[in-house]
């Protein structure tokens, strides 16, 4: 299992666009992937959980691969996200 | 068929009909109607999905991609396992039918949503919801036949909720036909001004005699419509329309004509409003100001009040949109009688004489407090009027200007001293302060609906108050008169707002007490423009000291129609 913590940057954070972006992204990998911010989790490859999550500009969140694809996943998901315009 | 006229014009077209949110009861299922329950959910959902890729193919074409990604948001959740699995769950946990889980779903979903931090992230609970009857509608097979309205549609529904008609096409709806709401509901509002012919239809139920795609035909300005009607219907109500256009023609030479008297008095012809949707018609019709800006739809748009940002945005851009002419902004106006559905109040056996407008911004105190510090925030682009409303005493206006001070200095305000504070006199009570009312505040207008129901103890609601609830009753206009009499000798800024300020037939009234401005709906104002220009101050004055001496309403009535007979103006 692998993990990195991010800031999110992008002005609008994890709102429904970005976030249903995201979630196509997740959902290329084999590995579970789950996001943690503040004191709840969510699955990266659900829509719904993670937009429960309501992640904005500046929060922290933990993302945490788990399974063959782990490195890469995580290698991806992470610039993807920080990449993030909009 | 009659129906009662809410926008006038004249419209053909096909009519497109918004099914009743459905409510489904409540239904219980033994353990052995598990299965059928799932069966009907997953049938359900492949509805739904089709029917929302057809909108997102819709929304793309006429809105773009932006509008288009949020309802790819709503398929990407109605379509994923998480919603099946939890709403599987509910129907085994629960034994409930499969529509009484898919809503029990939304609202869990959408209530966890709205206890998030960012506004962007509550707001998103509306999405749950919507999501959830999409899908009740699937299960239960009434979606929509078509997301896509026809060329030229006449939308025939129960009421029109603002997201409903957010999520119409306006540039084919010709008409609307709704069974409930008033003359002052969001949908007659916005048909207004937009210009889009509008009745209400009550008996018989436009929902049962109407089907999707019927021919209609309809007059707004009569309340008029007729199914499927025959040649000669059509070619008379074609010749009609064009008369009309003519008249409209004729009317818009006067766009840059001012607004005065025959003698040249000038009597300010202000717009109300009540959102984006109608600021551009009042500048369109060269508006003089703005007399009543309804906060009320600003906080329908979402399921929770707006923002700060988001207010100061839309009251800045109207201020914005006038260029320095008065722009009046009434203070949410709200309560019982017209809830709004993120705020749950008690219930109350007479909503109208209850905890609305001021009252209830009282107890909701940051509320108030984030309107006030939005409209500071727009008085920096211009003059603002801050109305309160539903005023029956001086304290409210001590209570909201000691309020303003207070933001005032929180906020470190050190911008244009340009907000003012008036009143909405709607009260008889506001009517016999008057005078020391005026003391205390820099502008009055007078509400004359509320005026009238008050006034009069008679409900303007309630159809069986036809006979009892009359404008033209010689206690409202002699209360009227009073007020603005007061106000003139004051020199304070006074008006008239309701519906009374755009009725043709007031206008000799109004010009003879001699108020500041009338303020009625955008496309009324050229009409009214027109006639005044006929009328001269003097004999309207003289007219007003017998108007003020006559005791019936029918007398009333009858006296200002012949006026205007005599001066050759038609109504």
């Amino acid at each position: 299992m692998v993990k990195e913590t991010i800031i999110i940057s992008n002005p609008t954070g994890l709102h429904t666009r970005p976030a249903k972006q995201v979630v196509a992204e997740a959902k290329k990998f084999e590995s579970d992937i789950t996001v943690y911010h503040q004191d709840k989790e969510a699955n990266l490859k659900s829509l719904l959980k993670l937009m429960k999550l309501g992640i904005s500009q500046n929060h922290s969140i933990e993302l945490c691969c788990d399974g063959p694809d782990e490195e890469e996943a995580l290698k991806h998901l992470t610039g993807f996200i920080l990449s993030l315009e909009g | 068929m009659k129906g009662e006229a809410v926008s006038s014009g004249i419209s053909f077209g096909q009519a497109y009909i918004i099914k009743e949110d459905v409510v489904p009861e409540s239904c219980t299922i033994s353990e052995e109607g598990i299965d059928g329950e799932i069966e009907r959910l997953l049938e359900g959902r492949k509805r739904a999905e089709v029917y929302l890729t057809n909108l997102i193919e819709k929304v793309r074409d006429e809105m773009g991609d932006e509008k288009a990604e949020i309802f790819e948001g709503h398929l990407e959740i109605l379509s994923s396992e998480d919603l099946e699995e939890e709403v599987i769950q509910i129907i085994r946990d629960e034994l409930v039918c499969a529509e009484n889980a898919v809503l029990s779903f939304a609202e869990t979903n959408a209530r966890d949503m709205e206890e998030l931090e960012d506004e962007y992230f509550r707001e998103r609970g509306q999405d749950f919801r919507d999501i959830g009857k999409q899908l009740v509608k699937g299960i239960m097979d009434r979606l929509e036949e078509s997301a896509v309205l026809p060329e030229k549609a006449i939308v025939i529904s129960n009421e029109l909720a603002p997201s409903q008609t957010a999520a119409l096409d306006m540039s084919r709806v010709k008409g609307f036909v709704v069974k409930t709401g008033g003359r002052n509901s969001h949908a007659a509002i916005i048909a207004r001004s937009l210009e889009i012919p509008a009745l209400i239809l009550t008996e018989p139920d436009p929902l049962a005699i109407i089907r999707g795609g019927d021919e209609l035909a309809m007059d707004g300005g009569t309340g008029d419509i007729w199914i499927n009607p025959d040649a000669s219907i059509v070619s008379e109500l074609k010749k009609k329309k064009k008369q009309l256009k003519k008249e409209k023609e004729k009317l818009l030479k006067l766009l840059n004509e001012p607004s005065v008297t025959k003698d040249g008095t000038k009597v300010g012809l202000y717009a109300n409003v009540g959102g984006s949707f109608d600021i551009s018609s009042a500048v369109k019709y060269n508006a003089d100001g703005i007399g009543l800006f309804r906060t009320e739809f600003l906080f329908m748009e979402t399921m929770s009040s707006p923002s700060l940002e988001r207010q100061t945005q839309v009251y800045r851009s109207a201020v914005e949109a006038l260029k320095g002419k008065n722009v009046i902004i009434r203070l949410l106006d709200t309560g019982a009688d017209k809830p709004l559905p993120y705020w749950q109040l008690p219930i109350e056996d007479n909503p109208f004489l209850g905890i609305r407008g001021i009252r209830l911004l009282f107890q909701k105190e940051d509320v108030l407090r984030t309107q006030i510090q939005a409209l500071l925030q727009a008085s920096e682009a211009g003059p603002v009027g801050m109305m309160i409303p539903m005023v029956n005493s001086l304290k409210p206006i001590e209570t909201v200007r000691s309020l303003v001070e207070e933001e005032k200095k929180a906020l470190g305000w050190k911008g244009p001293d340009n907000l003012r504070i008036g009143v909405m006199i709607e009260t008889p009570s506001a009517v016999q302060l008057i005078q020391e009312i005026l003391d205390e505040v820099d502008f009055i207008s007078i509400g004359t609906n509320d005026l009238t129901q008050y006034t009069l103890a008679a409900d303007r609601g309630n159809p069986s108050m036809h006979d009892y609830y009359d404008e033209f009753h010689p206690a409202v206009l002699r209360s009227i008169a009073h007020v603005i009499k007061q106000a003139g000798k004051k020199g304070k800024l006074n008006g008239i707002c309701g519906e009374l300020a755009g009725n043709p037939l007031a206008l000799p009234f109004f010009l003879g007490i001699g108020v500041d401005e009338l303020s009625t709906t955008p496309s009324r104002i050229l009409e009214l423009k027109s006639m005044m220009r006929k009328i001269d101050v003097k004999d309207a004055r003289d007219l007003v000291k017998e108007i003020l001496r006559i005791p019936t309403t029918e007398g009333v009535r009858a006296r200002l129609q012949r006026f205007l007979l005599e001066r050759n103006i038609s109504l």
